[in-house]
């Protein structure tokens, strides 16, 4: 079926609706890479056999992931005309007698975390209404937008994470999916969208910051027939996984995003690069893909307006630098991935040396609602600066590591404590947030307001938004070794700088951490560290000394005590 | 032509180049490892890095593949870029002690011994050999593998570069002279079937090739290597046994 109009979007919606607020049960189990790790696979099969043996009229659906990795597997109730019901820590066994009290009209309180009555959409602002009275047996379950965990939450681009099926097109339309796009296509033009996105000031959330609207007037601008606009999701950094749960949860939101974009641009095809080695992601981002291009959201003559667009899914062969984007394009051309100079812009000279655009996962799926909602509304969120939301994984020593949506401008603290806070016994001794080229922070600087330029101000960068947290059991020098041999490891070798000087750096701390650094090994560290960050071809270089850099800003003592006294007072070194 | 502000001194300069190219026109000499005249700059090395300001906004870029534009103003030597090429020669006196060309960076700059643990590889990845052998010979012969400080130039699966067409363009391009060649006249070359040749051939050792020569029609000499023949023969307008007769017997 083809939609060319605004009737049949609605029919599409009519349609998700019935299955979003179904006549019976509903019932969803995150899926997730962290709900199926947790054993989601046999709670959705407990489920589904029952429903048959106590023959109750309901639907198992697999759905995203909500955030609250510490609580998988995560099931959420939904029956009509009550509050949904989201429970955690739901094992297979459990399964039997939860279906029963909830048959009974008695829902078990047990493993309840909150209700929800109502929920705004973040892609338009409408109430999405799951009950409007609250049933007087579950009145003491705290509501969803009370809770410690949601409360100081906004998602945006997570905003159908864990409340749809990632395979279904009609879900994603009944929460407000694909009206931006129609809007786009049919009432706006080109020039109109890219002035809402800059006037929006959403800036690229990959980690560079840069205005999305002054990358995609450039692509515009530039002389070309050929056009492309790519999304980069090849996250690489270690332990962070935020995109992927976004593909695994939402695929659609990407694939607006992405149209409307090469509607704004000018492009006639995009493409999607993924690191290899996620069968989830790929197989829901395949399916998203083909899901619009059946319905005509994809192809010639898309809602109708004349425009076309074709998107295409390239699995890459993984590579911590393939994030950068010249090397991302030479992947997707089939080539080695390995950066090349941009003295001049991928925007005027990027894919097969056509104009290219390049945003990724969190920057597109940011696209419909700002179409839907304007400028003003985008803006008004976060700091002046930094507007928006940012999505963070929180990992590290802490009690609940989980993945949130914050608006920008929250401070670190906060964030810290949405992940649980520390351990009892544990105090903050550092963070870092934006992966291994960025710098690590300590404990008091968690008052700084999430940002792009006040984390840059102090020395680290926002970049892809995975926050680790460290307590007195970390030893600084032994971090810096840790993201030395990452980056060493993950270098492309091409240039000089980065090839050798990663290496001689990571020798250099190594030496320091195992008893033979010498006086002069600081001076050396900072002489490579200046070389690397000036004289390096791509980004992962110029950043790889960001972490010696800031622990040599922040924690000399300690680096002094290894030195001279040749102890480590974390005891995590082996002196 | 353009003009450009070339460590204080505004010069004109020819509009295609770039600023490598302009500074060893107007006889100022910057350090470089992996250009070369006769190809495109490949950034590699970094030894070659000037200081551009251009809308007030200082950067430093790699000369070799920094195309030259109106108004730019370049600094070529500044305590700063000297600081970033000694760290480049001592990271590669470290790796390479006993290359010529970084020897003599060395000695120049002053660089006695380098901090690092010293290794001993003939090859500094400057990245010419593979550059002119894909780009320029179209023979993609070889290619690199492995990644970060693991890197090497090697032939494909590490045997035999099959489609090397024995032209020696890597050879001459190497500034390591790590690259070694030479043209011999007893070669055994195994033909498929089990027999043997023997007769002139070149061999290039870095790329276990071994090209046996061509015998001319006319006077049953050996003369030069037939693949790069082939490749010119492919839609040139010359008579057909231009390629069988040697240069002597065509004269």
């Amino acid at each position: 079926m083809k939609i060319e109009s605004a009737q049949e979007l609605n029919k599409l919606k009519d349609a998700g609706e019935k299955l979003l607020l179904p006549g019976g049960i509903r019932i969803q189990v995150g899926t997730s890479r962290c709900g199926v790790a947790r054993g989601a696979q046999e709670v959705v099969a407990a489920f589904e056999k029952e429903l048959t043996a106590q023959g109750l009229e309901g639907r198992v659906v697999r759905v995203g992931c909500i955030g609250m990795c510490h609580e998988e597997p995560l099931v959420e109730i939904v029956m009509p005309g009550k509050p949904k019901l989201t429970y955690g820590g739901i094992t297979a066994e459990l399964v039997p007698a939860l279906l029963k009290s909830l048959a009974k009209g008695k829902p078990q309180k047990k493993n309840l975390l909150y209700r929800t009555n109502q929920e705004t959409l973040a892609v338009n602002g409408r109430a999405f209404t799951y009950a409007a009275k609250t049933p007087a047996e579950i009145k003491s379950i705290p509501a969803a937008e009370d809770s410690d965990f949601l409360k100081p939450q906004l998602r945006i681009a997570m905003r159908n994470a864990g409340a749809i099926d990632p395979m279904n097109i009609e879900e994603y339309a009944a929460r407000g999916g694909y009206a931006a796009l129609l809007k786009a296509v049919t009432q706006m033009k080109p020039e109109e969208i890219i002035d809402t996105v800059t006037k929006a000031n959403l800036r690229g959330r990959g980690g560079g910051g840069f205005p999305t609207g002054r990358k995609w007037q450039a692509c515009r601008e530039a002389h070309g027939t050929h056009k492309y606009v790519l999304c980069n999701c090849s996250e690489g950094d270690p332990g962070i996984g935020m995109h992927k749960s976004i593909i695994e949860s939402d695929p659609h939101g990407i694939v607006e995003g992405m149209i409307i974009g090469g509607y704004a641009i000018g492009a006639r095809e995009g493409y999607i690069y993924l690191h290899h080695g996620n069968p989830g992601a790929k197989e829901k981002l395949q399916h998203a893909i083909d899901q619009a291009y059946e319905y005509g959201l994809l192809g010639d003559n898309i809602l109708g307006s004349g425009f076309s667009f074709s998107l295409t899914l390239k699995e890459g062969a993984g590579g911590y630098v393939c994030g950068e984007s010249t090397a991302l394009m030479a992947t997707l051309e089939g080539r080695a991935g390995e950066p090349r100079p941009k003295y001049i812009h991928t925007a005027e000279k990027g894919l097969w040396d056509g104009p290219t655009n390049l945003n990724n996962v969190e920057t597109w799926c940011n696209i419909a609602p700002i179409i839907m909602r304007g400028a003003e509304w985008f803006s008004a969120i976060g700091t002046k600066t930094s507007a928006g939301t940012k999505v963070i994984s929180i990992s590290g020593n802490v009690n609940t590591p989980c993945l949130v949506e914050v608006p920008m401008g929250t401070p670190i603290a906060d964030i810290i404590a949405l992940g649980g806070g520390l351990p009892s016994g544990s105090t903050l001794k550092a963070f870092q947030l934006g992966g291994p080229p960025a710098g690590i922070l300590p404990a008091d600087q968690a008052g700084i307001a999430l940002g792009f330029d006040e984390l840059a101000a102090a020395g680290s960068l926002l970049g892809s938004g995975g926050l680790i947290v460290m307590d007195q059991s970390t030893c600084v020098v032994d971090m810096a070794k840790y993201f030395l041999s990452f980056l060493e490891k993950e270098s492309c070798g091409r240039c000089v700088p980065c090839r050798e000087g990663v290496k001689r750096m990571r020798e250099v701390v190594e030496g320091i951490s195992i008893a033979t650094g010498k006086e002069e090994d600081i001076a050396l560290l900072n002489e490579l560290a200046e070389c690397l960050s000036s004289a390096s071809l791509c980004d992962l270089g110029k950043s790889a000394p960001q972490v010696v850099v800031s622990t040599l800003r922040h924690f000399m003592d300690e680096y002094q005590t290894h030195i001279v006294q040749q102890v480590c007072p974390a005891k995590r070194c082996s002196m | 032509m353009v003009t450009i502000t070339l460590d204080g001194t505004k010069t004109k300069v020819d509009g295609n180049a770039t600023i490598l190219q302009a500074a060893r026109e107007a006889g100022i000499a910057i350090p470089s490892l992996c250009s070369h005249p006769g190809l495109s700059g490949l950034g590699n090395c970094r030894l070659c890095v000037v200081e551009v300001e251009k809308n007030g906004r200082k950067r430093i870029v790699t000369s070799c593949n920094y195309p030259v534009e109106e108004g730019l103003t370049v600094t070529t030597a500044s305590p700063k870029l000297r600081a970033i090429r000694k760290t480049i020669i001592e990271l590669l006196l470290a790796r390479s002690p006993h290359v010529k060309a970084i020897r003599e960076y060395a000695a120049e700059m002053g660089i006695e011994t380098p901090r690092f643990t010293r290794g001993n590889d003939k090859c500094i990845l400057c990245g010419l050999c593979v550059h002119v052998c894909s780009e320029y010979v179209g023979a993609h012969a070889i290619t690199f593998s492995g990644r970060g400080a693991d890197r090497f130039v090697c032939a494909p699966l590490y045997r035999s570069a099959a489609d090397c067409i024995g032209c020696g363009a890597c050879v001459a391009v190497c500034p390591a002279q790590c690259i070694t060649m030479e043209d011999i006249t007893d070669a055994k070359t195994h033909v498929p079937g089990g027999t043997e040749e023997v007769g002139p051939a070149r061999l290039i050792h870095n790329w276990n090739v071994r090209v046996p020569w061509k015998h001319c029609t006319s006077c049953g000499k050996s003369f030069a290597p037939p693949s790069p023949v082939a490749m010119l023969e492919q839609g040139k307008p010359l008579p057909k046994d231009f390629f069988a007769i040697c240069d002597n017997c065509r004269k």
